[in-house]
């Protein structure tokens, strides 16, 4: 069963003594407890509420009369606006992290100006939502204390700064780090990876080098220290800086045999409108209330289900084509399509405590339907998973599935099949549909207008 | 340059009230300290910063296009 809609107390929500999120008949609730009492009504009656959830930088609550989950040290239920898919800063594109960065910053700088602050800063408090990152954390905020540091400072740097510089600075795929280190990059290993040159950058120089170079200095501190008051002042300054230094950094998706993959001949643009058509045909038929896109290349055809107000995932392994998308959705301001990074031959797995903390991609289905288009031949061949195991996954994940068989003939798949040994005997479409079958019952199949390839619609069993 | 830090972190610890942090999370010490010594800097440079901004908008209120 899903983890996600499981009731109780939700895996992931176990650190903050003043508060949790749980589950109950299907809805997300957040207790918040005494601890959390005077700060929670700060946030509200002080217009940092107001002015955050009027900039879409923080989920919407509404205040709920149930009972709590645990009544010890109860104070306030509230229902949040819940996320269609919660997704997390590993599988996110450069461009995804940057905007949760900044829009972080923001958060802190805007809730100083209402005499609070972020306690934390961590990246699984944002998620994606009508295309737009913001804080899903409404227990993140304490009252300033004139004079306190920033104490999520550290976090920051190693959830935003950090992989971020890796990934402009070093090579795009380190931002699959964050998936190793759930508190973020560590910073020494950061800076021990970034190019000599980025110590000549006055931000990553402070807030990654040096900073790496004190955490290291005093590891072995253990008394506690005296502390010197710190202005607001210096605070703000601080944000100007890390604000700056997150600025600074840019990543250009070059041209990758993905991003090109459109403006290639592998239709004509007759087989290309006949072949969108069909997609609309299939999703008018089914009418799923969720689509993922697997291989969604820039999401041509995720467009097809989002513009029809379908929340929709578009899930790539190349970062550039998810990149690409992430900008285009925001030039259009596309709310229901969000751009996320996954390969499929080893997707998210559950992380953190006791492998639930963070869910796996397969924990976070089912899904109504899920797109396979120009797939196949990069699992089967590519990868060399058979047939059923291919269905096996996809009956797992979806109810309804939209596939498109692409035969030998096909000069991707020749091109697939140029070096090496074709030990392929079973891939055709005959094998195809008779695999697909045991576990699909074959709706509607489609030859694409000016090719060889196939486009099926098929329900699970 | 490690010792004259030492030194300016207890000239300055001489004068300081001690803090506390009801926050769950661990700042980290180093980070802490790092902090500290980086953003009196950092908020020199922005006081600054806002004064000069505020400067440029007294006498060129819409956005300029030309050097002084």
């Amino acid at each position: 069963m899903a983890m996600k809609s499981e009731p109780g107390i939700l895996p992931s929500s176990f650190r903050d003594p003043g508060g949790f999120l749980f589950r109950r008949d299907g809805v997300l609730y957040r207790q918040i407890n005494d601890a959390c009492r005077e700060d929670y009504d700060c946030l509200m009656q002080s217009g940092l509420y107001e002015k955050l959830v009027s900039r879409q930088a923080l989920i919407p609550h509404k205040e709920v009369d149930i009972p709590p989950e645990q009544t010890e040290n109860a104070y306030l239920i509230i229902q949040p606006e819940e996320i269609p898919f919660i997704s997390y800063p590993y599988e996110w594109s450069f461009s995804q992290l940057k905007e949760a960065a900044q829009v972080t910053l923001d958060i802190e700088r805007i809730a100083l100006e209402h005499g609070m602050t972020l306690k934390d800063a961590s990246a699984y408090n944002i998620q994606f939502h009508k295309g737009r990152a913001l804080l899903i954390d409404t227990l993140s905020f304490e009252r300033y204390r004139e004079g306190d540091p920033w104490v999520a400072y550290r976090q920051f740097c190693q959830h935003f700064l950090a992989p971020l510089a890796l990934m402009a600075h070093r090579d795009i795929r380190l931002g699959q780090l964050l998936r190793i280190y759930i508190d973020g990059v560590p910073l020494d290993l950061a800076s021990s990876l970034l190019p000599g040159r980025t110590r000549l950058k006055p931000g990553l120089a402070m807030h990654i080098h040096m900073h790496a170079k004190s955490q290291a200095k005093h590891a072995d501190t253990h008394e506690t220290i005296e502390r010197p008051k710190l202005a607001k002042n210096a605070l703000l300054g601080l944000l100007d800086s890390l604000s700056n230094a997150v600025k600074g950094l840019s990543w250009q998706p070059a041209g990758t045999e993905w991003a090109d993959y459109y403006t290639e001949t592998n239709y004509s643009k007759a087989g290309l409108e006949h072949k969108k058509k069909l997609v609309g045909e299939f999703l008018d038929l089914a009418r799923p209330r969720s689509v993922w896109d697997l291989g969604a290349n820039v999401g041509v055809f995720s467009r097809q289900a989002s513009e029809r107000g379908i929340p929709t995932v578009a899930f790539d392994i190349d970062p550039a084509c998810v990149e690409l998308n992430t900008l285009e959705i925001r030039k259009n301001n596309e709310q229901n399509l969000l751009p996320l990074m996954l390969d499929l031959t080893n997707p998210s797995p559950g992380i953190g405590w006791q492998n639930a903390e963070r869910d796996s991609l397969i924990g976070r289905g089912p899904v109504d339907m899920v797109f396979a288009l120009a797939l196949i031949h990069h699992l089967a061949i590519s990868n060399n998973v058979p047939f059923e195991r291919i269905a096996g996954f996809f009956a797992e994940i979806a109810d309804y599935l939209v596939i498109e068989f692409v035969p030998k003939e096909d000069s991707q798949v020749r091109k697939l099949l140029a070096n090496r040994e074709d030990v392929f005997g079973d891939y055709s479409q005959d094998v195809f549909e008779e695999r697909f079958g045991e576990l699909f019952t074959i709706i509607r199949k489609e030859p694409i207008q000016d090719s060889s390839r196939v486009l099926y619609l098929m329900k699970a069993r | 340059m490690l010792q004259l830090r030492h030194i300016l972190l207890i000239l300055i610890a001489l004068i300081v009230i001690p803090q506390s942090v009801s926050a769950y999370l661990d700042p980290g010490v180093g980070s802490m300290i790092w902090q500290l010594l980086v953003a009196v800097g950092l908020g020199l440079v922005f006081t600054l910063k806002m004064y000069w901004q505020k400067l440029k908008d007294r006498f060129r209120p819409s956005a300029d296009g030309h050097e002084e």
